[in-house]
C-alpha cells in the first residue's frame, strides 16, 4: 500500500496538467488545494478525513463543471459572442454559490448550447444567401425563387445583429465570401433588394443577333450530312466509375464500366 | 436509414456504451441522446452531407460533453478512492467496469484506437497491486482522457478513409476535428476546441466549396451547348435524317442561349473566384465539377460519370466556339477534325456496375471493412431502450 508521498506525486501530476491548460483554471485550483491539503497531512487518512471537513471532497465534480463553462466563456469572449459570455458568466457564480447548481439546473448546458447556436446559425444564413446569389446571378432566370429562398434564408440571421446590411458591412462576414469588391456589392445589393422590394430582375437572353446563324443552320442542314455522319459513327465511349485518390495530392483513377 | 449513416451512429452509440458509468444522472443522459441521435439520423437521406449536420445539429458536440463526462466522473472517483486510502479498492477491481466496456468493443474494428489504451490501461493494472502508484502511472500518460479522445480519433480516422480526400469542403471538418481531439488534454480544453471549431466548420466548408458551385453552372451550359439538347442533337437529327424543324430550332437556340450564359457565367468566375478555365482544368477536383456524377460508394469515394473524354470534348468547345465569334454552321463543320469519340450518360446497370467496382476496390479501407462486418448483423443498439438497427 503506497502512501501519502504517492498521493502527492499523483496530484502534483493533476495539478501540472491543469495550470498548463489555460481552460481548465478551476480543476488545477481544486487539485492545488489537494495537494495543499495532502502536504500538510501525514498519512492519506487524514487528508480524507479533512477533506470531508472543508467540503474538498466532493468539490471535484464543480470544478469539472466550471472549467467547462469557463471553457465556453473563453471561446465566446474570443469569438465576441458577448451574450454567450454573459451567459457563461453568470453560470459560474451561481455554481460558485452553489456547488450542486448543475445538478439542479441541467438544462443550463442546453441553455448555453442555444445561445451560441444563433451564431452559427447567422454564419451559415449567410452563406446560404450567398449561395441563392451565386444561383441567380447566373443566368438571373428565376427570380422567385431567389426571392423566396432569401426571405427563408434571412430568417437565419440573428447574431450578432437580424439585419443582413449590418452584417455585410462587418469585417468578418466579409471574410466569408471569396470574391471581388464589385461581386460582393452586387450579392448585398441583390439580398436587400429582394427582402425590401420581394422582386428581383429576370433576365430576358436576347438571340436576336443569333438568329441569322440559326437561319443559315438549318438551310445549309443538307451541306453538314458529312459531318454529321462522320461524327454519329465514332464509337461511344463508355462511361466510367472515377475512384478517389489514395492521398490529397493524388489523381482519379477511372476503370470503364463494360 | 442510410447504411452509411447507419454505421457512424452505431460507431457513437458503442463509444458511449463502452465508457460505464455508475452515475444514474449520466446513464439517463446517454438514454436520452441515443433517442435524439436516432430521430436526427432517420432524418438524414444523404450520407455525404450526414457529418457537417451532425455537426451542425449540435449533436457531435453533445456527443463530446457526454462522453467527457464520463470519463471525467470514473475519473474523480479514482481520485477521492486514491486519496481515501482505502485497501478495499486494487487496480484489478478498479479496472472491472472498463474490461466489461473493452469486451463489448473489442470486436469493432473501429474501435481499434480506443480499445489500444484499454489494452494499455490493463497492461499497466497488472504491474501494480497498489491503486495510487497504478493511478500515477496512468496520469503519466494521461491515459483516462485518452479513452475519449483516441476512440474519437480512431473513429473519425476512419470515416475520413471513407471519403474523396480532393473534396475539402467534405473532409474539411472531419480533419479539423481530429486535430481539436488529438490538441485538446482534457474535456473542458475539447470542449474549447469544439466551440471554436464549430464557427470555423460553419464558416469555412461553404467557403471552400464556393468554387464548386460556379463550376457546376459553368459546365451545366457547355454540356447544353455541346450535349443532346444543343450541338449534339442537331448532328444526330442530320445523321438520322429525322430533322423536325421545330426541334432543330429549339436545339439551335439552345445552342446560342448557352453560349451567352457560359460566357457570363465564366466572367463572374473570374471575378468571385480569379480562377480561368485553365485553371478549372488544371484542377483535378474542380475539373469533374464541370460534368454530371453520382456518388456510388462511401461519402464520395467513388462516383459514376460519363467517360472523362467529354471533359476534352467541353473543353474545346469552350474555348473554340464558345468564347470565340464562330458561328454555328462552322462550328458543327469543324467537329470531324476533333475524332474525340461520343459519349453517353450512364445506365442503371452500369451505376450498380460503378458500385460494384468501388466496393471492391476499397474493400480494404477501414470505413469499408467496418461497413462490410455490420452487413448481415442485426445489432442493438444498448438495452432496453426499444431501438433496433435492421441489417442492410
Amino acid at each position: 500500500m503506497s502512501g501519502i508521498k504517492t498521493s502527492k506525486e499523483l496530484y502534483g501530476l493533476y495539478v501540472h496538467r491543469f495550470a498548463n491548460c489555460p481552460r481548465t483554471p478551476y480543476q488545477a485550483e481544486y487539485y492545488k488545494k489537494w495537494l495543499d491539503l495532502l502536504e500538510s497531512c501525514s498519512s492519506n487518512e487524514e487528508a480524507e478525513a479533512k477533506s470531508k471537513e472543508n467540503g474538498l471532497y466532493t468539490a471535484g465534480a464543480a470544478a469539472v463543471a466550471m472549467d467547462r463553462v469557463f471553457a465556453s466563456k473563453l471561446a465566446a469572449e474570443e469569438r465576441g459572442w458577448t451574450d454567450v459570455a454573459e451567459f457563461c458568466n453568470d453560470v459560474l457564480q451561481k455554481i460558485k454559490a452553489d456547488p450542486y447548481y448543475t445538478f439542479t439546473h441541467t438544462g443550463m448546458w442546453d441553455d448555453i448550447q442555444a445561445k451560441k447556436d444563433k451564431w452559427i446559425r447567422t454564419i451559415e444564413g449567410f452563406h446560404r444567401l450567398f449561395s441563392d446569389f451565386i444561383e441567380y446571378n447566373d443566368t438571373k432566370s428565376d427570380p422567385e425563387k431567389t426571392v423566396a429562398a432569401i426571405v427563408d434564408d434571412l430568417k437565419m440571421l440573428s447574431k450578432p445583429s437580424s439585419d443582413f446590411a449590418t452584417l455585410a458591412a462587418l469585417p468578418k462576414f466579409r471574410a466569408l465570401i471569396d470574391c471581388n469588391d464589385d461581386i460582393y456589392k452586387e450579392f448585398t445589393d441583390t439580398v436587400i433588394k429582394a427582402s425590401t422590394t420581394g422582386r428581383l430582375e429576370k433576365i430576358q437572353w436576347n438571340i436576336e443577333s443569333y438568329q441569322n446563324e440559326i437561319e443559315e443552320l438549318w438551310e445549309k442542314r443538307n451541306t453538314l450530312e458529312d459531318e454529321c455522319r462522320q461524327w454519329y459513327s465514332q464509337e461511344v465511349m463508355p462511361p466510367c466509375v472515377r475512384l478517389s485518390p489514395e492521398s490529397e495530392d493524388g489523381k482519379y483513377k477511372f476503370i470503364e464500366i463494360k | 436509414m442510410d447504411a452509411t449513416i447507419q454505421m457512424m451512429i452505431q460507431g457513437y452509440i458503442d463509444g458511449l456504451e463502452s465508457m460505464n458509468t455508475s452515475d444514474e444522472s449520466i446513464k439517463q443522459e446517454i438514454e436520452d441522446y441515443k433517442k435524439e441521435l436516432l430521430s436526427f439520423a432517420e432524418t438524414q437521406n444523404d450520407a455525404v452531407t450526414f457529418f457537417t449536420k451532425f455537426q451542425d445539429s449540435g449533436l457531435m458536440a453533445k456527443y463530446m460533453d457526454l462522453s467527457s463526462k464520463i470519463t471525467m466522473g470514473t475519473q474523480t472517483q479514482s481520485q477521492a478512492s486514491s486519496a481515501s486510502g482505502k485497501p478495499t479498492v486494487t487496480p484489478e477491481k478498479w479496472l472491472e467496469p472498463f474490461r466489461t466496456a473493452y469486451n463489448y468493443i473489442k470486436n469493432l474494428p473501429i474501435r481499434e484506437r480506443g480499445l489500444a489504451v484499454y489494452r494499455k490501461l490493463f497492461e499497466i493494472g497488472e504491474k501494480h497491486s497498489d491503486i495510487t502508484e497504478f493511478l500515477l502511472e496512468v496520469e503519466k500518460e494521461n491515459l483516462l482522457w485518452k479513452l475519449s479522445s483516441e476512440d474519437a480519433i480512431g473513429i473519425l480516422n476512419i470515416t475520413y478513409t471513407g471519403m474523396d480526400f480532393l473534396y475539402k469542403g467534405l473532409t474539411y471538418p472531419i480533419r479539423k476535428n481530429i486535430e481539436a481531439w488529438n490538441n485538446s488534454v482534457c474535456e473542458a480544453d475539447a470542449h474549447y476546441l469544439q466551440d471554436c471549431l464549430a464557427e470555423d466548420i460553419a464558416a469555412t466548408p461553404p467557403r471552400l466549396l464556393q468554387p464548386e458551385k460556379y463550376v457546376n453552372n459553368l459546365g451545366l451550359h457547355i454540356m447544353i451547348y455541346r450535349g443532346p439538347k444543343g450541338k449534339e442533337g442537331i448532328m444526330e437529327m442530320i445523321a438520322t435524317g429525322n430533322c423536325p424543324k421545330p426541334a432543330f430550332i429549339g436545339n439551335a437556340s439552345n445552342m446560342a442561349i448557352a453560349k451567352l450564359q457560359a460566357r457570363r457565367t465564366m466572367e463572374i468566375i473570374k471575378k468571385s473566384v480569379g480562377l480561368s478555365f485553365d485553371d478549372i482544368l488544371a484542377d483535378e477536383f474542380l475539373r469533374y465539377k464541370l460534368i454530371s456524377t453520382s456518388n456510388v460508394c462511401g461519402l464520395s469515394k467513388a462516383y459514376v460519370q460519363s467517360n472523362p473524354n467529354i471533359i476534352d470534348l467541353m473543353a474545346d468547345a469552350f474555348k473554340n466556339e464558345i468564347m470565340t465569334d464562330i458561328s454555328l454552321l462552322e462550328a458543327i463543320k469543324r467537329e470531324p477534325s476533333l475524332k474525340l469519340g461520343r459519349w453517353r450518360m450512364p445506365e442503371d446497370r452500369e451505376v450498380e456496375r460503378a458500385q460494384e467496382i468501388a466496393r471492391d476496390t476499397f474493400k480494404n479501407l477501414p470505413y469499408f471493412k467496418y461497413e462490410d462486418q455490420l452487413k448481415g448483423n442485426s445489432f442493438h443498439i444498448g438495452s432496453g431502450d426499444g431501438f433496433e438497427i435492421k441489417p442492410f
